[in-house]
């Protein structure tokens, strides 16, 4: 087995490595646009199973945006869902014979961060103007804003290292003991496997989105010392 | 360890991609179906909403017909008891009317039946009266000599027209003269010759008795009849008392 953290690439297009994350991402994006589709094609007034099942899923990522913005979730709704349902079956895909998870790379993470970093940007400018949003790193005093600006770089690398950490971990377990014990023994593990896989892509979303609601109310409750971010 | 930056463009790129591909294709479709679905339910609420205020409107105004004929059914009441006391009152004062009249001609009447049982009575009264004065009469008048009433019988004769004194006198018959008690030849012949002495005429006489003259004769011949007797007496009396006006 290769070590989780290298990353062999797969084929070039040009001098472009493909790496094996970039496919099985791929593949899942290819999965999660094709159910987009199908499900998009049935969508009706009188939902069935599976349209109700998705509304399920969106309301409660609505739920949950609002509890924590304390605003409208539709501007937020595409990149919270997306990160949520991408993290959650990337980690899952772990579960596949022959599959790494790409959430398992800290270039997948890493991305996914990013993301996370400049859209917290994005929103914290378009609500509060960009000297608004400047100023909130002047929040409570100051002297915070070298805190405020390291904090910025800080929870993204956390965000990063959190997923990749559980997720590569969780790769790591299932192989030592495939190669310690062989059949049915990991399934257990596997199973873990899934519910912190789970576990990590809700915990990833909400972050974002408290990231996010941070940068957008900071400016919003400028002066109220008790908000801050995470 | 080694970071492939390739793979971190990569990735960035496809997330990129996926965001827009699940947001065309997945979570604005449902937030659109969603929103169509809440709009649909809104317009159903309004609907109801407009359903349940015509329908209080509609309670509204049946509970204002219901009221107006209510204030109609108890202004016909009125007008009817009010009806209804005046023809009571009417029928009452009717009735008062006619208990009035009733009693009226029952009183009327009493006094009518009383007037005519007092004139009963009083004739009982006057009947027994003579009944009494003629059992006193039998004792004394028995005892009076036919001399008392021939001069009575006499003047009587007189008094009567010429006319029927001759009638009297010629007539084919016998004038009967009857007296309370049998009389003896001698009185017989006095009577006999008083007659004829006061008709001028010699008088033919039948003679009887009858008890119930008390005293006293009766001279009966033609038209003629002539009571000189405590009876017929009586009897006059009795007739006066009966007919004090007469």
């Amino acid at each position: 087995m290769n070590s989780p953290l290298v990353v062999e690439p797969v084929f070039h297009i040009g001098p472009v490595p493909v790496t094996q994350p970039v496919v099985a991402t791929w593949a899942i994006m290819a999965l999660m646009v094709l159910g987009a589709l199908l499900l998009k094609r049935s969508l009706t007034q009188r939902p069935g199973k599976v349209q109700a099942v998705a509304e399920l899923i969106t309301g409660a990522l609505d739920d949950q945006i609002r509890d924590v913005v304390q605003s409208d979730p539709a501007p937020y709704r595409v990149l919270i869902g997306t990160i949520f349902l991408f993290v959650l079956i990337a980690n899952w895909s772990g579960a596949l014979p022959g599959v790494e998870p790409p959430t398992a790379h800290l270039e997948t993470d890493a991305a996914l961060a990013l993301l996370v970093f400049v859209a917290t940007i994005y929103h914290g400018v378009r609500s509060n103007g960009l000297v608004g949003y400047l100023k909130t790193f002047a929040e409570p005093t100051w002297i915070m804003i070298p805190l405020n600006l390291v904090e910025q770089i800080t929870r993204t690398f956390s965000l990063i290292i959190r997923l990749f950490g559980n997720v590569m971990s969780g790769v790591f377990v299932i192989g030592i003991m495939l190669s310690l014990a062989g059949l049915l023994v990991p399934i257990p593990l596997m199973a873990l496997d899934l519910l912190t896989g789970a576990v990590q892509a809700y915990i990833f979303a909400i972050l974002g989105c408290v990231f996010i609601g941070a940068a957008v109310s900071e400016g919003r409750d400028a002066g109220s010392p008790e908000r801050s971010a995470s | 360890m080694r970071i492939d930056w390739w793979t971190i463009g990569l990735q960035t790129i496809n997330l990129v991609v996926l965001l827009w591909l699940l947001g065309r294709f997945f979570f604005r479709p449902m937030a659109k179906v969603v929103a169509d679905r809440q709009a649909a339910a809104n317009a159903l609420l309004d609907d109801a909403k407009a359903a349940q205020d015509k329908a209080e409107a509609a309670i509204r105004d049946a509970e204002a017909e219901r009221d107006r004929t209510i204030a109609a059914r108890e202004a016909a009441l009125d007008a009817a008891r009010k009806e209804a006391e005046g023809q009571r009152a009417k029928l009452v004062e009717a009735a008062h009317a006619e208990v009035q009249r009733q009693r009226a001609d029952a009183e009327m009447a009493i006094t009518h039946a009383r007037g005519q049982a007092e004139a009963q009575m009083a004739r009982h009264a006057n009947e027994l009266a003579a009944d009494m004065a003629a059992r006193l009469l039998e004792g004394p008048g028995a005892k009076l000599p036919l001399s008392a009433f021939l001069p009575e019988l006499g003047q009587a004769l007189s008094a009567l027209p010429e006319t029927t004194r001759e009638a009297l006198a010629t007539s084919a018959e016998s004038a009967h003269l009857l007296s309370a008690r049998p009389l003896g030849d001698q009185d017989k012949a006095a009577a006999h010759e008083a007659i004829s002495r006061a008709l001028g005429h010699e008088a033919s006489l039948t003679f009887d008795a009858d008890p119930a003259l008390i005293a006293g004769l009766r001279l009966s011949g033609g038209m003629a009849v002539l009571d000189v007797n405590l009876r017929a007496d009586l009897d006059r009396v009795t007739a006066k008392l009966d007919n004090p006006d007469g």
